[in-house]
């Protein structure tokens, strides 16, 4: 995690913090929620949901705190900047009102340390799908929200509740289509149990990742712990230190020697950098 | 005024010989000691830990070590240390050693450590065979730095590992791996003797500052942290002893 993003989780613990002692009912939402969940960390913004009567409360907790507080004019949502840091403070979510019900399905989770109420996996997935329109329909960034949440995520009451829209549709297709959920037939039916992705091909790549990693771990020609491996799309990027030029060629070899025996048809793309030392 | 200078995880090795030396020139006008991390070597072999002795032997200061990962993955932990201690390394292990430096006696208590985790989501020395030898191979390293760092009579107090002592410093790196980073056993030896400083090394990607619980300044000097051949640490020796 590089440091902006440590930056960030700071500021969500702040802002959750400051809703806490305030005794406003919230609730983590986003892509902040999502990484609660197990997803990637928060890079742009953090956002909560509040009620809408909390809305004036808590701008003056968060002005009170030291933020600049501002108030869009789009009147869902309350914007609070934590050194630059941005607070989404949202009480109408996708175009839907925030209510008790939706703060009640939350979940107190343990993130980063501090324990705060996070929103359902479903309502997360709901509230992202809902969002998308012409000018906004990121499926790149709203895939990695989503992939690790998949086993929290009743994707029947998503496919219902979201059958209007085509953004979404279009989105549960992909989802299919790359083995991350299945399709709607074979819920409820006499499908194997186990993870939707069991067997299959995203499941495979992701332990082919886990055995590269293995080998420049073990390899004596390479003994590399710190090589981190992603097989996405056909390629198998390898990314980290390493300490001279030697090695980096090293840590390429060891991985196209596992990639030939295994997986011929995926290509290696080598990220790895060299450590660099300057004279103090 | 005691001024450490601090590094680890150089991971030196034939292909990558005299990619620190150089860098050391003026290492004696701006330390009095250097302190080594640990993962001196990347596979563990003598012919490495004769170019650790090269690239550390002669630096014009006294030079304190522990061993890494890496400097045992040949099972010639015992030999290298040997090797590095010819060439006037001092090499610790649940010891230490005063040193008397221009500005006062800095003491160093050294401990390759191990990994367990931190407060709330560590290991315990509970169930299988394989996972209390694992933690208590961990408790047993941290307990010698906490004897080592009792027994030193110096000014300055610094506890030098290789895994590191506090989360803090892990920052960067993956939350799924800090138990494999280090251990709160040796942020815990560190609070106990009341050190004044705790050096560590060990995760490559995470950040140089952090504090333990008890107040303990925690610098992760991995190489690929500092991105310099060394940091420099001011320590002041304290007026009372």
């Amino acid at each position: 995690m590089s440091h902006p993003q440590v930056l960030l989780l700071e500021t969500m613990k702040k802002a959750a913090s400051i809703l806490q002692q305030a005794g406003i009912p919230f609730a983590l939402a986003g892509g902040a929620a999502a990484y609660a969940r197990g997803g990637a960390p928060p890079v742009h913004d953090v956002d909560f949901v509040i009620l809408a009567e909390d809305s004036d409360a808590a701008a003056v907790v968060f002005a009170d705190a030291g933020m600049t507080v501002e108030r869009p004019p789009e009147g869902w949502l309350i914007k609070a900047f934590d050194e630059g840091r941005m607070v989404d403070l949202i009480y109408v979510l996708a175009g839907q009102p925030v209510n008790w019900q939706l703060l009640d399905r939350a979940e107190r989770i343990n993130v980063a340390a501090v324990e705060m109420p996070v929103l359902g996996a479903t309502d997360i997935v709901l509230s992202m799908l809902r969002s998308m329109s012409e000018h906004h329909a990121d499926f790149a960034l709203t895939l990695t929200c989503v992939r690790p949440m998949r086993e929290q995520v009743d994707w029947s009451e998503v496919r219902e509740a979201l059958n209007g829209s085509a953004f979404a549709r279009a989105f549960l297709v992909l989802l299919e289509e790359l083995d991350v959920i299945q399709g709607p037939a074979s819920v409820g039916s006499a499908s194997p149990v186990g993870p939707a992705s069991a067997g299959s091909a995203s499941a495979e790549l992701e332990n082919l990742a886990g055995r590269l990693e293995q080998a420049l771990a073990t390899d004596p020609r390479t003994h590399e712990l710190g090589i981190r491996v992603e097989v996405a799309g056909g390629i198998a990027s390898l990314r980290g230190e390493v300490a001279g030029e030697q090695r980096r060629a090293l840590v390429a070899a060891v991985a196209a020697e596992v990639l030939t025996e295994e997986a011929p048809e995926i290509a290696l793309r080598n990220e790895v950098m060299l450590t660099e030392v300057r004279t103090p | 005024m005691i001024r450490v200078a601090a590094v680890g995880d150089v991971h030196l090795g034939a292909d990558v010989r005299g990619s620190i030396g150089p860098h050391l020139d003026g290492l004696g006008e701006q330390a009095d000691a250097l302190l080594l991390a640990g993962d001196l070597t990347q596979h563990g072999t003598m012919a490495e830990a004769e170019i650790v002795a090269e690239e550390f032997g002669d630096v014009g200061v006294p030079v304190v070590a522990v061993l890494g990962n890496h400097d045992y993955q040949s099972d010639q932990q015992t030999d290298i240390t040997r090797v590095l201690r010819l060439s006037g390394i001092h090499v610790l292990e649940g010891t230490g050693i005063e040193l008397n430096l221009p500005g006062g006696r800095l003491g160093v208590a050294g401990s390759k450590g191990f990994g367990g985790g931190f407060p709330g989501r560590c290991a315990s020395e509970f169930g299988e065979p394989q996972m209390k030898e694992f933690v208590g191979h961990s408790r047993r390293l941290a307990d010698g730095l906490a004897h080592a760092l009792g027994a030193l009579d110096c000014d300055v107090r610094v506890a030098l590992t290789h895994y590191a002592p506090v989360p803090d410093t892990l920052a960067g790196e993956p939350p799924e791996i800090y138990p494999f980073l280090g251990s709160y056993f040796l942020a815990e030896a560190a609070d106990g003797a009341a050190a004044d400083l705790a050096v560590h090394g060990h995760a490559h990607a995470g950040q140089e500052c952090g504090i333990t619980p008890g107040g303990v300044p925690v610098r992760n000097v991995a190489l690929p942290v500092l991105r310099r051949a060394y940091a420099v640490y001011s320590l002041d020796a304290s007026p009372v002893k």
